[in-house]
């Protein structure tokens, strides 16, 4: 029996995403460990290389780098398919949702520090809605949207800027 | 920094924005002899308050004018009666009073009796508080008999006079009804467009409760809480009689304050019956005196007499049975799931 | 994308929006008032209503195990949850209106419901 060799082709854009990638789940692990003065409140530092490779590379370098993120974290945390992986999933697809919106706003005016705070919000109201429809029905969300939203706020423009002054170094803005 | 410095400014300030003013302005007072609940809504507190005055003042007009016992128009009328006497220069809202309660008495198959004032004093009702006595069967069939009516009253803007000398009014099931109507007026005047009254119970809406109606609790018959609770819309009243308000027990027998005309004796059995006003300009009255013939009648009656009445909802409460028009049913909302369960609930038409 | 950015006015603009909605969501979603109930909802469905003045401990066994909620002097908390992480525990007392805490993994959430009353005014 001749042995069968299965090459897979790799070419650039698989290397960028691949290390994208590893480094956007290092710091979903690192954040992970934390502590968060409430759930659901976090600084989601791992967004900083999802809209990195946006506009370093392309929308579909980015939906990749996130998919692999979400998924692989949740795999080495134990977490695969809980709520906790629901959450997460949701958040990080409306957040790309609106990014890929968001990028073609004109970029004389808008920054990844906008983007950033845009997509931080789609993220906590995709996560809010999935909470308020199906993992919690009849629990009344309201309270938590303002201190959600500040947080949105808060970490959406750190985050940004956080982005902003990589791709400058880079010169890539 | 300045943006983080600009948005804990505006961060603070929509903490002290939290503590604004509500636009309900509820006061209680004890007046016409019982507790008086007024909520204004949406008004300014001056406004609300002059309102709640004016009611206040003619709610002690009113006690004065038709108190049953203690010196007032209506006494002095009584006496009048007694002494087979008229009764000279009655004020127009005694007699418009007087011819109002009369159509209802006999609406209600003189079951709603207001003349019946000498038996409900037999009874010791005519005080503030009353004692328990050991009913003498001889002397209510002689109180029953003199069978006083308000038709026995001849009544003119000059004068009222009664062709039976025991006559005796009580307009006790009609006078805190009446107040609601006249409160109505003197909030209209005032241009208050959402209020709710309260007077020893008897309520009627005006207008809503901000986005929603107001909303008012049934009590529990034999306990202290509200047993259901409904929406009154604009200008829809509400009354209740019971037996858990004005009573004494005795030998283990608990006689309350509503009497048969007929026997004499206090109605047994029933606990409470409430009825539901449409709007009206007499809605009310009707929430105080149309309870009172469903409470009194027998129960085999009620249906054809609520019929008869124009009383489309109502709610008799006994014991271990709850029944109700289906058109209330639909209204009233329980909040006592356990009252719910240990009660035969029963609707009827 | 390699255009210059001139000027943050669009970022400013968003930043704005996001502040403009947050002093909107305080003061229409906060309540400062203590609540008198505490609401205990239990796989989708409220389990029950329970006064906050009282001494009480209700324990709910949901799919991860036990969920211990305890009431006192007016407050509620977790005071035992099975899940990991520990939250809903962590989060310690609550006791106005509106707040609430949430066990996703059991399925269990307490929240605090207002003073407001049944009804306006009660007939009798």
């Amino acid at each position: 029996m001749t042995r069968s060799i299965i090459k897979i082709k790799t070419t650039l854009l698989d290397h960028q995403i691949a290390k994208l990638s590893a480094i956007a789940i290092g710091l979903s692990l690192i954040e992970s460990v934390l502590p968060s003065p409430m759930p659901g409140v976090k600084p989601g530092i791992a967004n900083i290389i999802t809209l990195y490779a946006m506009y370093r590379f392309n929308f579909k370098t980015a939906l990749w780098v996130s998919i692999l993120r979400v998924f692989a974290t949740s795999l080495i945390l134990g977490q695969f398919l809980s709520p906790t992986f629901m959450l997460s999933l949701t958040g990080s697809m409306l957040s790309l949702l609106t990014l890929y919106f968001a990028i073609k706003l004109p970029s004389q005016f808008f920054s990844p520090i906008g983007l950033s705070v845009l997509s931080s919000f789609a993220h906590i109201g995709g996560q809010l809605l999935l909470v308020r429809l199906w993992l919690i029905p009849h629990a009344s969300i309201y309270y938590l949207i303002p201190i959600y939203s500040v947080a949105a706020l808060l970490f959406g423009f750190i985050n940004g800027w956080i982005t902003y002054r990589l791709l400058k170094h880079h010169n890539s803005i | 920094m300045r943006f983080i410095k600009f948005f804990f400014i505006i961060v603070a300030l929509c903490f002290l924005q939290s503590c604004s003013k509500t636009s309900l302005y509820q006061s209680k007072h004890y007046v016409f002899g019982t507790i008086v609940d007024i909520s204004i809504y949406g008004e300014s507190d001056k406004k609300a308050e002059e309102a709640t005055q004016a009611v206040l003042h003619e709610f002690t007009r009113l006690h004065h004018s038709l108190h049953a016992w203690k010196r007032s128009d209506l006494t002095s009328l009584n006496e009048a009666i007694a002494k087979n006497k008229p009764y000279i220069n009655p004020s127009a809202e005694l007699t418009e009073i007087l011819k109002e309660a009369k159509i209802l008495e006999d609406a209600s198959n003189h079951l709603f009796n207001p003349a019946i004032g000498e038996l409900i004093d037999y009874w010791g009702f005519h005080q503030d508080e009353f004692t328990p006595i050991h009913p003498d069967k001889s002397k209510i069939k002689v109180l029953v008999e003199r069978k006083p009516s308000l038709d026995q009253l001849s009544i003119s803007g000059s004068s009222i006079s009664s062709a039976n000398a025991h006559v005796k009014i009580d307009l006790g099931g009609y006078a805190k009804g009446y107040a609601l109507d006249q409160a109505k007026k003197i909030l209209h005047e005032r241009q208050i467009k959402n209020a709710l009254i309260n007077i020893g119970g008897n309520i009627i809406a005006i207008g809503q409760h901000g986005n929603k109606p107001w909303r008012v609790g049934i009590q529990d018959p034999r306990g202290s809480q509200a047993i259901a609770k409904l929406d009154l819309p604009d200008g829809w009243a509400i009354g209740t009689s019971g037996d858990y308000q004005r009573y004494f027990i005795n030998d283990g027998i608990r006689y309350c304050h509503l009497i048969h005309p007929f026997t004499g004796f206090p109605i047994q059995n029933v606990y409470s019956v409430t009825v539901l006003i449409e709007p009206a300009k007499n809605a009310g009255t009707l929430s105080d005196v149309l309870s009172k013939p469903l409470f009194i009648g027998k129960k085999e009656d009620r249906e054809a007499l609520a019929k008869k009445l124009n009383i489309h909802h109502y709610l008799i409460i006994e014991e271990n049975r709850i029944s109700m028009t289906q058109t209330m049913a639909d209204k009233i909302q329980f909040l006592d799931m356990h009252s719910q369960k240990k009660n035969h609930l029963e609707i009827t038409h | 994308m390699k255009l210059p950015i001139k000027s943050f006015l669009g970022d400013s603009l968003i930043i704005l929006i996001s502040l403009i909605f947050i002093v909107f969501a305080f003061k229409t979603f906060w309540h400062f008032e203590t609540g008198s109930v505490v609401q205990v909802n239990f796989q989708g469905k409220t389990y029950g209503n329970f006064s906050l003045f009282q001494d009480k401990k209700i324990s709910l066994i949901g799919k991860e195990g036990e969920s211990m909620i305890e009431i006192k002097a007016g407050r509620a908390r977790f005071a035992h949850a099975p899940c990991k992480n520990q939250y809903c525990v962590q989060q310690g007392w609550i006791h106005r209106t509106g707040q609430m805490l949430i066990c996703i993994p059991n399925e269990v959430s307490i929240e605090i419901l207002g003073k407001t009353k049944a009804y306006d005014s009660l007939n009798y």
